[in-house]
């Protein structure tokens, strides 16, 4: 490199520029981290920075002429086939790629720039070589650890069902049962009793009228962590009951309608659809402004689609792709559990439409 | 004599039925069913005038039961006696044959009323249910009352 720079500094007058910038060169040359080699056409490293000779073990470059790239690269006696950087020196185009190299144990993203001589015939390459090892060993460990909490998700969910299916049941069975009960033998107590004591029939009453409001809450508490229709009569029969609850508790007109009578579902398919149809009605009441909501599930022979459109003020792109909105991520997450699709949109003042797709027949090969 | 089997899995609501029954008239004569299995062997073997029937019994679902037992003897009258308010059960239940739904917190009299309605031939669902009902019809399926319900299905009395 000395060489080059007393050359070109005879042929030139003022000589400091022209210095300072091979200089300049040289040190930001030695200095990159990527291993940079230059090669003749003929696959031979002609110069090398600091970084590739350590790496790769060069010998001094000025001495010795045969320094096969793909010898000191990739161990070899020939090039590799296929090797993008060869077809670089044939195309003249350039080539960035990545690879894992065994003979170098590292991942290593390729840049590989041709050179040119004055009538522009290809002369050999600029071979720029990054260490990507480690950002690779992230990708592969983000990728595990977003699949490791991707199926905690899930399981927590599915306890999570489960333990409101059977509590919800339990307490729904046991308590109203009991209390149904207690209501006949209050009934029957009550007729038992002579008849021109007032106050105890009066007493009767207000036990009567307790028991159905405990029975009143008892179901309320039930059904708002799992609705029984949802096991005992299926998803339309729920989706029915909780539009109708909404519109009585909101005051918000909201319809369902089916494409058939009788979509039979299995329960992970059932519950999934439920509960994003119970988050998107939650998210109406806390957002929208909404007056009205139409809802569709229709079955076609490979899956099962879910819209939810309501009038209100529109989501917008800021609140879907919110981090902090769980409710929608929730419902991702659901949805892709399945195997599924998810789309949200809004339209400013117009309304949200949120549709869901769900396959009939996933991977594992389990159909309804 | 009006034979009367009661299938709950409850024996708490049994015991309360059958108390209510038994005063109800001497000419009652009841019987009992745990559990769903139970009800189809027994329905099976013996000559009932009406089933009480829980529509939500652990095992087969209350609406499989009372289809089996419509298809064993068409003629049996089931008063569906359930636990939900919710007018889907009782729509499903009618659909598949029963002759009458009744949630359970129903006052004893409107179970006497009920179980004399149905004992005469006729069908029977409580008044505010009956209203629910119509609405139901109407919204949910879309189209005129007379053409979700099939000849001869629903000639609901209203509770008195």
């Amino acid at each position: 490199m000395q060489d080059q720079v007393n050359r070109i500094n005879k042929g030139n007058k003022t000589g400091r520029p022209i210095f300072d910038s091979l200089h300049d060169w040289e040190g930001i040359f030695h200095t990159i981290t990527d291993l940079i080699t230059v090669h003749d056409k003929d696959f031979n490293i002609i110069h090398a920075n600091d970084s590739a000779k350590k790496i790769l073990g060069l010998p001094d470059l000025t001495v010795n002429k045969e320094t096969k790239c793909f010898n000191y690269y990739h161990g070899t006696l020939c090039p590799p086939t296929g090797c993008p950087s060869c077809d670089c020196v044939k195309s003249g185009i350039p080539a960035v790629f990545e690879l894992f190299e065994p003979h170098l144990n590292m991942n290593v993203e390729i840049r590989a720039l041709p050179r040119f001589d004055s009538e522009n015939r290809i002369i050999g390459v600029i071979h720029i070589a990054r260490d990507i090892t480690e950002r690779i060993r992230h990708e592969e460990q983000l990728k595990k650890s977003r699949e490791k909490l991707r199926n905690l998700a899930a399981h927590l969910n599915a306890v999570r069902e489960g333990e409101r299916r059977h509590l919800a049941r339990e307490i729904h069975d046991e308590l109203a049962q009991a209390l149904t009960a207690l209501k006949m033998d209050l009934f029957w107590l009550n007729k038992k009793l002579p008849e021109d004591q007032k106050p105890l029939h009066d007493k009767a009453k207000v036990m009567s009228d307790l028991i159905d409001m405990t029975i009143y809450a008892v179901r309320r508490i039930s059904s708002e962590l799992r609705p029984g229709l949802l096991d005992d009569l299926g998803l339309q029969a729920a989706m029915e009951w909780q539009a109708k609850e909404f519109q009585n508790r909101t005051g918000i007109t909201c319809e369902v309608s089916f494409s058939s009578d009788t979509i039979n579902l299995d329960q992970e398919r059932s519950t999934t659809i439920f509960r994003i149809f119970q988050e998107t009605l939650t998210n109406i009441v806390r957002y929208a402004e909404a007056t009205r909501v139409k809802a569709s599930l229709q079955e076609t022979p490979a899956s099962l689609i879910l819209e939810v459109t309501d009038n209100g003020i529109g989501i917008t792109e800021e609140q879907i792709s919110d981090s902090k909105s769980f409710g929608l991520i929730g419902m991702q997450e659901r949805v892709h559990l399945l195997e599924g699709n998810i789309r949200i949109s809004g339209v400013r003042g117009k309304g949200t439409t949120v549709t869901v797709s769900i396959p009939l027949c996933n991977a594992k090969g389990i159909s309804n | 004599m009006l034979r009367i089997l009661i299938a709950d899995d409850h024996t708490v609501v049994r015991e309360g039925l059958k108390q209510i029954l038994a005063e109800m008239s001497e000419k009652v004569i009841t019987d009992e069913a745990g559990n769903g299995q139970e009800v189809l062997h027994k329905v099976w073997n013996n000559e009932y005038d009406i089933v009480l029937l829980d529509i939500s019994m652990p095992g087969r679902s209350g609406l499989e039961i009372l289809k089996q037992l419509k298809s064993d003897k068409p003629y049996l009258k089931i008063l569906i006696l359930s636990m939900h308010p919710e007018e889907q059960y009782a729509v499903r239940a009618l659909k598949a044959g029963a002759a009458g739904y009744l949630t359970k917190e129903s006052t004893p009299n409107e179970l006497i009323g009920a179980i004399e309605k149905i004992s005469a031939g006729k069908k029977y669902v409580s008044s505010s249910l009956a209203e629910t009902l119509a609405c139901h019809l109407e919204t949910t399926f879309g189209k005129p009352l007379h053409e979700s319900l099939s000849p001869g299905d629903y000639v609901w009395q209203a509770a008195s």
